[in-house]
C-alpha cells in the first residue's frame, strides 16, 4: 500500500502565506512519490480546486498513512484528528498574543485565547511538532509540545528587482508590507516617520501596504498620522496586488518594521530579494530572519529606529553589506532547502527508507 | 531537536549565531552613538517625543474601552444564540425517510418546545444579568484609569526626595558606564542635568505630567510609568539604571516584578543604582506618614533590597547614605549594584 501524507488546513487561501506553504508542502510531498491530499474547513477563493472537505478523510484506519495539521488558529479539525488513530504532526505558524489587541478588540483577543488553548489541548495527541523560526519553537515548548523541529518555510517566489547600493539623504520612501493590526506596531512605525522627517528629512514619504484587518485601530492610524503632521506623506495602501507590491518593492529605498510580534515576517524575504535595505525592531521571531540583511533596533526609542534608516539609507559600503547578508539569509531559506528541511522533519515520525533516499537525492543535487 | 535553552523567548537575541550577533552589535554602536550626538546637538527636543505619546494617549482606546463595544456584540451573540430553533429540518434522500421525520417532529414537537422556552429564558436571565456585571465593570475600569495617574503620582511625599549630586561625584563605577543610564522618577531632570554634565549618555522618565511642565528642555525627559516603560526596554539595552522614587512604596510583588525586568535590560557587568529609606524613618514628617499610610507597598530596610537584588542577579559592591533633596526632606540611603554575568 502508498505512503500517504495528508495535510489538514483550519482555512485555505491561495494569497495568505500558511496556504502557500501547504500546497506547497502538498507539491514536495508528491515529488517524493507520496499520497498527498490538502484537507480544509473553509475554502477561500479559488481553493476549493485545491483541497477538500476533512470529513472526507476515509474512515477506515490505515498505518501507512500520516496526518499533518496546520496549525495557525483554532478549529474543529483539532478535535477530529485528535479522534484518529493514524500519527499526527503538527506545523505550528505562530498565533498573535491576545494581550496584543485586547484594548482595540476584545472579540478577537477572545478568539486568540481560545485558539492558543486549542493548540495546547492538542499537544498530547501530536507525536512531532515542526515549524519555521527558533521564537515559534518556543511558543509550542510553552504550549507542553516536547518533541519538535525547526524547518524553513516554503516561500512563494514573486518578481524581484535588483538594486543597486546608493546614498540617499533626501526624498526616501519607506516601506513596510503587512496587516494592518495592533501587533505590527504600524503606530511605533509613524512616530519614528514622524522624527525622522523632522530631523533628517523632510521630503521623506512611508507607504504602509496590508490588508486593514482590524478598522479601528486601522482608523487611529490615520488621526494619529494627522495629529503628527504626516498625514500628506504616509500613504495607506491597504491590500494591493502582486504587480503592483512588486512595484512598490521596486521603487522603495528602505524596508522597516516595528513590528512587536512575528512568527517569521515574510515580508523581510520578500525585501531581501528585491536587495532593499531593511530596518527592523528586534522583536519575536524578527532577529532569526533578519540575520545581517538589516540593522536590528532594540531600543522602542523612536529616535533610535530613525537614526538607524539614516546610517543605513546615507552609507552605500554597508548597504552593500546588508545585500550580501541577504544573500546568505535566502540561502538557509531557498526552496530546495525548505524541501529538505521540512521532509527531513516529516521522516522522523514516517521513518521511509524511499523518503530519506529522495531527501538525499535533493541534498545532493543541491551540493 | 531545538533544546529549551534555544528556543526561551527571552534571548532570541542571544541565541543569534555569533558572527550575526557581532555584526548587529557593532551596527548597534553606530546607531548609539548617532542617536548620542542628535540629542546633544539638541536636535530631539524632548518636548517632541513627549507630544507624540501624549497624542496616541488622546487617540488610542483606554484599558476596557474596546470592551464596551466587543462585550457588547459578545453578549448579543449569545442572546442569538440562545434562541433554541425546534424546527427540526426533516428533508431526507430515502424516499418514505421524510415522512418519518416529520411523524417524529409532529409527536415531539410539545416537548421539545417545552424544554427550549425554559432553556430560552434561562439565556435572556442570565445575558441581562452578565450585561448587568459588564455595565458596572465597564464603569469601574473607566474610574480607575481616571485615578491612576492620581494614585501613583500621589505616593511620593517631597521629604522622600533624594538628591544624589554628590552620590554621582563619588561613584566612580557609575562615572565610567558604557553605554545608556536611565533615571526613574527624574522629574524636572536635576539629577539628569548632574549626571549628563559628567559627559553620560542619560535619559528619564517621570509619570507626574505637572512636574515635566518645568523640565530643562535640552535634556531627555519621558513621560512614561516605570512599569510601563521597563516592559518595553529591549534585552540589554542600559549600562545602569538610578532607581528612586515612588518605587520604593509599592507592593513587594511590584518591586520584585520590576527588579526582575530591568535586570534583563541592564548589560551584564551593568549597574543599578537604587535609592531607599529604612522602614524606621522619621514619624515626625507629616507628609511622609500620610504617604506610607495610603502606599501600596512598605518600605524594605537594606538587608531585604540587598536579599531582593540577590535574588536577579545583582551583586552590591557600595552603599552608604543619601541626603534629602530640601532642608525639610529624611536621609536616605543607596545601594550600588553590578549584575552579575
Amino acid at each position: 500500500m502508498d505512503l500517504e501524507i495528508h495535510q489538514f488546513i483550519p482555512s485555505l487561501s491561495l494569497r495568505d502565506a500558511v496556504g502557500q506553504h501547504t500546497l506547497a508542502l502538498q507539491q514536495t510531498l508528491l515529488e517524493a512519490g507520496i499520497t498527498s491530499i490538502v484537507y480544509a474547513d473553509e475554502m477561500k477563493e479559488n481553493a476549493k480546486d485545491y483541497a477538500i472537505n476533512y470529513r472526507e478523510l476515509p474512515r477506515k484506519f490505515s498505518d501507512r498513512r500520516f496526518l499533518i495539521y496546520q496549525g495557525s488558529t483554532d478549529s474543529p479539525m483539532a478535535s477530529f484528528l485528535s479522534q484518529r488513530h493514524e500519527p499526527i504532526l503538527m506545523n505550528y505558524h505562530n498565533i498573535t498574543p491576545a494581550e496584543t489587541v485586547i484594548d482595540w478588540d476584545v472579540g478577537t483577543a477572545v478568539a486568540l485565547g481560545m485558539a492558543v488553548a486549542e493548540i495546547s489541548r492538542f499537544a498530547p495527541h501530536v507525536a512531532l511538532a515542526f515549524t519555521v523560526s527558533k521564537f515559534n519553537a518556543s511558543d509550542l515548548l510553552r504550549l507542553g509540545y516536547k518533541n519538535i523541529e525547526l524547518a524553513a518555510p516554503f516561500i512563494a517566489l514573486s518578481e524581484t528587482h535588483q538594486r543597486e547600493p546608493r546614498s540617499i539623504t533626501q526624498g526616501s520612501k519607506w516601506l513596510f508590507v503587512g496587516r494592518v493590526v495592533p501587533n505590527k506596531a504600524q503606530h511605533e512605525l509613524i512616530k519614528a516617520f514622524a522624527t525622522y522627517k523632522k530631523i533628517y528629512d523632510k521630503k521623506a514619504t512611508l507607504q504602509i501596504v496590508g490588508n486593514p484587518a482590524q478598522i479601528k485601530y486601522y482608523e487611529f492610524l490615520q488621526t494619529f498620522a494627522k495629529e503628527l503632521e504626516v498625514s500628506d506623506s504616509v500613504e495607506f495602501l491597504g491590500s494591493i496586488s502582486d504587480t503592483e507590491l512588486a512595484q512598490r518593492y521596486k521603487t522603495s529605498d528602505v524596508f522597516t518594521c516595528t513590528s512587536r510580534h512575528e512568527g517569521f515576517c515574510f515580508p523581510l524575504i520578500e525585501a531581501m530579494r528585491n536587495s532593499l535595505p531593511i530596518v527592523a525592531f528586534a522583536s519575536s521571531a524578527v532577529p532569526d530572519t533578519l540575520g545581517k540583511a538589516g540593522a536590528l533596533v532594540r531600543d522602542p526609542d523612536p529616535l533610535s529606529f530613525a537614526s538607524a534608516v539614516h546610517l543605513v539609507l546615507k552609507d552605500t559600503t554597508l548597504q552593500r553589506q546588508l545585500q550580501n547578508g541577504a544573500v546568505e539569509q535566502l540561502d538557509r531559506y531557498s526552496p530546495t532547502r525548505a524541501k529538505i528541511e521540512n521532509l527531513t522533519a516529516i521522516n522522523k515520525v514516517v521513518r521511509s527508507e524511499e523518503l530519506s533516499a529522495h531527501i538525499e537525492t535533493l541534498k545532493n543535487s543541491r551540493a | 531537536m531545538s533544546t529549551e535553552s534555544e528556543t526561551d523567548s527571552s534571548s532570541i537575541y542571544e541565541a543569534l549565531e555569533m558572527d550575526i550577533k557581532t555584526f548587529q552589535n557593532e551596527l548597534y554602536a553606530q546607531i548609539e552613538k548617532e542617536v548620542h550626538e542628535r540629542r546633544s546637538q539638541g536636535e530631539y527636543p524632548p518636548a517632541f517625543e513627549l507630544a507624540m505619546d501624549k497624542a496616541f494617549k488622546r487617540h488610542a482606546p483606554h484599558p476596557g474601552e474596546a470592551s464596551v463595544y466587543s462585550a457588547e456584540h459578545l453578549l448579543d451573540m449569545v442572546e442569538a444564540t440562545g434562541y433554541i430553533d425546534i424546527a427540526v429540518p426533516t428533508t431526507s434522500s430515502t424516499p418514505g425517510v421524510a415522512y418519518l421525520k416529520l411523524f417524529v417532529k409532529k409527536l415531539t414537537a410539545w416537548y421539545f418546545n417545552y424544554i427550549a422556552q425554559q432553556l430560552s429564558n434561562f439565556v435572556v436571565n442570565l445575558v441581562h444579568l452578565l450585561r448587568v456585571i459588564h455595565v458596572r465593570l465597564d464603569k469601574l475600569e473607566k474610574r480607575v484609569y481616571e485615578l491612576y495617574p492620581e494614585i501613583i503620582a500621589a505616593d511620593l511625599p517631597p521629604s522622600l526626595g533624594l538628591s544624589i549630586y554628590d552620590l554621582v561625584q563619588k561613584e566612580i563605577e557609575l562615572t565610567s558606564v558604557k553605554g545608556r543610564l536611565l533615571v526613574t522618577e527624574c522629574a524636572s531632570g536635576d539629577a539628569l542635568k548632574t549626571i549628563s554634565d559628567l559627559g553620560l549618555d542619560v535619559y528619564g522618565i517621570d509619570h507626574r505630567e505637572k512636574l515635566l511642565e518645568n523640565r530643562n528642555d535640552r535634556l531627555d525627559i519621558r513621560w512614561e510609568t516605570l512599569s510601563h516603560h521597563v516592559e518595553s526596554l529591549a534585552l540589554n539595552s542600559l549600562a545602569a539604571v538610578v532607581l528612586q522614587g515612588s518605587f520604593e512604596l509599592r507592593s513587594a510583588h511590584d518591586k520584585a516584578d520590576i527588579l526582575a525586568t530591568l535586570s534583563k535590560a541592564i548589560k551584564p557587568n551593568g549597574l543599578l543604582l537604587l535609592l531607599h529609606h529604612e522602614p524606621a524613618v522619621s514619624t515626625d514628617v507629616l507628609d511622609l506618614t500620610v504617604a506610607k499610610e495610603l502606599a501600596p507597598g512598605r518600605l524594605f530596610s537594606e538587608v531585604t533590597w540587598r536579599h531582593m537584588l540577590n535574588l536577579v542577579g545583582f551583586q552590591v559592591i557600595s552603599h552608604g547614605a543619601v541626603p534629602p533633596l530640601d532642608k525639610d526632606g529624611v536621609l536616605g540611603n543607596y545601594l550600588l549594584a553590578r549584575l552579575e554575568s
